[in-house]
């Protein structure tokens, strides 16, 4: 069991997360949903309950939290280790191990378990949660959801009581997300407590027990199950919450295991072309591209279309009008990302062009055409102010065009700020006014609402359409089916890097 | 909870600015080879690019063994390298004065902190003992094997026995030099951001 | 994958001890810090030069062993006729790339042949064995691990620059190491916390003896292997004392 009580916490140093006078007891066995905005405390509510407040993460703590009959602040970090479990939101920094089956065993290692012990735990975590194929493998070369499951893994074989889960499908694609539930359930079906904080609700409507809203901190409402599975579209709206209940027509268009589209007819020589090519519009042609090229000893061999059936992206040729956002939509490695690194000419060895208003770009001069916003924006950031960011990005710096430009994103008022110190979503508007400056015509986004609580989905969503009627034309990979539905004027679900749909 | 002791956080922090300063080190090494007067450039540009993780890495720090077990990776890496034997007891030893320093400032004190530095900075002039310890028959080598005579002779009137210990001062200072740029540059963006 | 093809993804069919491969290094070490440039020596140095290579080989990266071999004979051949036939500037850039390639490269394939075929938990496994202190272990584990993760944010890090033109920092040499190093700080600091975290909520640091579930030990091959290179580097070292090379 599980007992918070009177607890008040503020992070040093930090305005955001804090808690106010929290009080909650979760049962045994309860599978508990905190939901609410970002900032709004459910992370650091977790943190209570395995720990890592106050013995990692370090700040003014009030109260009492009682775990199992253990009080949390006069225990060691480690000896909760068996006892409460933890999956957090990054999966690439949650690994210690550079392989599979070091990272599932590397818990009852920690604990000194013997051997016996630990081998018969892993056979048996192994078959349950399905992890027979990633046995046996680097984990730098698993994707995302692999990652999420190996960690789920890694975290159950210490047969915790307890299990937290911090946003952890944040990164996953729809079926990774499946699997997720799938594992949630197993648990729920083992006796465990689960304590879920998360963005995403559809797919934890039927395993949750309750439903705790946070605001500010302050757990605001608390639903049971029934109730919260039947709440409105708008009364989620007014709490700004992602929908429970996903459309029938989101599952079709995003699930990719609908029958329907294993036998798309695949036009390898012509792309689906529904109108006539219009001067104006954009012609991608040529998108060839493969990671593993046919190797000679120092050079790659030049792709050609002829190569199609190496490809990791075939796509002969895609039209699109000026202004348009273009989603596109399909699971993890079907060559989305790929397609859009490409698109930038962040690889070198694709062939492909895009003719605009008759003129030809390919190669080095994609990368002034095109921008791209990527999935971890950290990485786009490269100076000390928010301001110095989009003047980096002009030929010529020009003070007052790059205030403006800061302005029509509403980042005028961080402009000395370091782009490092602001949230997520104002670093994504800080790359997206430097692709402003840099004067791209084609914006391209990574996965921009991964993570992201509503409010901030349907902001990116309002500003993608804010840029689209400037001009740019938008291409956005998503997983996220609300987002596509919200501003996507076209989508294009692609598969083994061709385009299977464009609807 | 020994406040003291290192814990298995300490540890992973080591680990990771170990790495940095090893890859980073490695990079201005490769670029180095481009020519001898870059060899001899490593006392002044090393210390002083490897200065802002390195300040980064102070910051973090609040207990003594981290600088020394530091030093110690870093020994063994060079040892793995080739220039092993006499460079990897000095680099250990001027990791672990370089502790004791930072320590008596309770890893607080910015002034220790850059003299601590300069000191730690010590472990590049380590790898160069080897050429000068053997400068003869080294020398007499590379005449052997052809190399051209005023090369060898550029590169030790940089690198001789008499010119070591000028160069052990200039790596001192660089290492200076590259505490308070590093800590420029960690209070201009690490601490600017909120995350020092 | 088939299963056989997997398991290779990192330990390898060879499966060599980690011991093993850290006497190889040590080994190899020693010559590299013996700079003998012809004579028998060299010859010598140059077949151990290529035992890692056979081992990189063994392990199906034949393109990578293929690419050394002409790379480093390449160089070897040149390094010879430059030494006799070029002089002023030029001579010396290339006797010093060439120089970097013979002298450093066999340490570099040794080195990513030792660490892509060891798994951290053997890595650990085999420093107990040597009763090396867990702090240390830990530490390097860590680095090992870190190591591919640098170079994962680093490639995010330079596409970034290259979408925004900013590779050449504007000609700047201070800009260009700034707009690298800090925005690869940044997410170190970021990925250190995360790890931390996770590693701390799975008990790592618990006072208790640690368990080691791999097998460790030594087999034929690894005396095969570190018996040739043992043998191989005392004759080595015999030859190049012969020809009046001062050892330190």
């Amino acid at each position: 069991m599980i007992k918070i009580q009177n607890v008040n916490f503020h992070y040093n140093g930090l305005e955001r997360g804090g808690l106010k006078n929290i009080n909650l007891t979760i049962k045994d066995g309860e599978c508990v949903l905190l939901c609410g905005a970002s900032g709004c405390g459910k992370t650091t509510l977790t943190r209570l309950i395995n720990g890592l407040i106050p013995h990692f993460y370090k700040g003014e703590l009030t109260g009492r939290v009682v775990v199992n009959g253990k009080a949390i602040r006069e225990q060691e970090l480690y000896s909760l280790a068996g006892l409460v479990g933890s999956v957090f939101q990054n999966p690439r920094s949650q690994f210690f191990s550079v392989d599979t089956d070091g990272e599932i065993t590397f818990g009852p290692e920690n604990i000194g378990l013997p051997k016996r012990e630990i081998l018969a735990r892993k056979g048996r975590i192994v078959a349950e949660l399905n992890l027979q194929s990633l046995m046996n493998r680097s984990l730098f070369r698993l994707s995302g959801g692999e990652k999420q499951k190996i960690a789920c893994g890694s975290v159950a074989a210490l047969l915790p009581e307890i299990i937290l889960l911090d946003e952890p499908s944040s990164n996953l694609d729809w079926s990774a997300i499946r699997d997720l539930r799938d594992m949630l359930k197993l648990w729920k079906a083992q006796g465990k407590t689960i304590v879920i904080s998360e963005h995403r609700l559809w797919y934890l409507k039927e395993v949750i027990d309750r439903a705790v809203y946070m605001e500010k901190g302050e757990i605001v409402r608390e639903w049971d199950r029934e109730e919260f599975a039947s709440l409105s579209e708008s009364e989620l709206a007014a709490y700004e919450l992602r929908p429970v209940n996903l459309e029938e027509r989101y599952i079709r268009e995003y699930s990719g295991t609908e029958s329907a589209y294993e036998h798309f007819p695949y036009q390898v020589n012509e792309a689906p072309r529904d109108e006539p090519y219009k001067n104006n519009d954009i012609l991608l042609k040529n998108f060839y591209f493969t990671y593993h090229p046919q190797k000679y000893l120092f050079f790659k061999k030049k792709l050609s279309p002829k190569d199609a059936p190496i490809c990791t992206i075939r796509i002969p040729s895609l039209q699109v009008k000026p202004g348009e956002i273009v989603g596109i939509t399909g699971g993890n490695g079907s060559g989305k990302s790929t397609f859009l690194r490409c698109l930038c000419g962040l690889e070198k060895t694709c062939i492909g062009s895009v003719w605009m208003d008759g003129q030809r770009y390919a190669g080095k001069k994609l990368t002034k055409l095109c921008y791209m916003v990527m999935q971890d924006v950290n990485h786009q950031l490269f100076t000390d102010s928010v301001l110095s960011e989009v003047l980096l990005s002009m030929e010529k710096p020009d003070e007052t065009q790059a205030k403006e430009i800061l302005a029509s994103l509403d980042l005028l008022e961080y402009r000395e700020k370091h782009p490092m110190a602001l949230s997520g979503g104002q670093k994504q508007r800080v790359a997206i006014a430097s692709a402003i400056a840099a004067n791209a015509k084609i914006l391209l986004f990574d996965e921009p609402t991964s993570g992201l609580d509503y409010r901030h989905m349907k902001e990116v969503s309002l500003l993608l359409k804010e840029l689209a009627k400037r001009g740019k034309t938008i291409f956005v990979s998503t997983h996220d089916p609300e987002l596509a539905a919200e501003c996507c004027d076209r989508t294009i679900r692609i598969k083994d890097g061709r385009i299977a749909q464009i609807s | 909870m020994n406040q003291n002791k290192l814990q298995a956080r300490d540890f992973i922090t080591i680990g990771i600015f170990t790495a940095i300063l090893w890859v980073v080190q490695m990079v201005i090494m490769y670029l180095g080879f481009l020519s001898p007067f870059i060899v001899a450039g490593y006392a002044v540009l090393i210390p002083i690019v490897t200065g802002i993780p390195m300040m980064l890495y102070y910051a973090r720090i609040e207990k003594f063994g981290m600088i020394t077990i530091t030093s110690v990776i870093v020994a063994i890496l060079l040892f793995i390298f080739g220039m092993g034997l006499t460079g990897a007891p000095i680099c250990i030893a001027a990791g672990l004065i370089a502790d004791l320093i930072a320590k008596s400032g309770n890893y607080k004190s910015w002034k220790k902190t850059f003299v601590s530095y300069g000191v730690f900075s010590l472990w590049v002039v380590a790898s160069y003992l080897p050429l000068v310890l053997t400068a003869d028959s080294y020398k007499q080598s590379l005449l052997e094997g052809g190399y051209d005579a005023s090369f060898v002779d550029t590169l030790f009137t940089l690198v001789t026995p008499k010119t070591y210990p000028v160069i052990i001062v200039i790596c001192f200072i660089s290492g200076m030099v590259g505490a308070v740029i590093g800590k420029a540059v960690v209070r201009k963006n690490f601490e600017k951001a909120g995350i020092v | 994958m088939d299963e056989g093809k997997k398991r290779k993804e990192i330990t390898g069919w060879l499966h060599l001890d980690p011991r093993s491969k850290l006497l190889i290094l040590v080994l190899f070490s020693v010559v590299v810090m013996i700079d003998v440039v012809d004579g028998p020596a060299y010859i010598v140095r140059a077949i151990m030069t290529f035992v890692p290579v056979f081992l990189v080989c063994l392990e199906g990266k034949l393109h990578i062993g293929a690419r050394f071999t002409v790379l480093f004979i390449a160089a070897s051949v040149l390094q010879n006729y430059a030494q006799r036939h070029f002089g002023g500037a030029l001579g010396m850039l290339v006797l010093f790339l060439c120089y970097m390639v013979t002298q450093f490269a066999p340490t570099m394939i040794t080195v990513w042949y030792c660490i892509s075929t060891t798994k951290i938990n053997e890595f650990m496994a085999a420093m107990n064995r040597m009763h090396a202190p867990q702090g240390l272990s830990i530490s390097i584990a860590v680095m090992m691990r870190f190591f591919p993760t640098l170079a994962e944010e680093y490639r995010s890090i330079r596409d970034a620059m290259k979408m925004r033109g900013i590779q050449f920092g504007g000609g700047k040499v201070t800009k260009m190491v700034a707009y690298r190093l800090i925005p690869l700080l940044f997410s170190s600091v970021n990925i250190g916390d995360e790890l931390s975290a996770a590693a701390v909520t799975r008990g790592l640091g618990v006072p208790v003896k640690r368990t080691n579930i791999c097998d460790i030990g030594f087999h034929a091959c690894d005396f095969l292997i570190v018996s040739v290179m043992s043998i191989l580097t005392i004759f080595y070292v015999w030859l190049s004392l012969q020809s009046g090379v001062k050892l330190l």
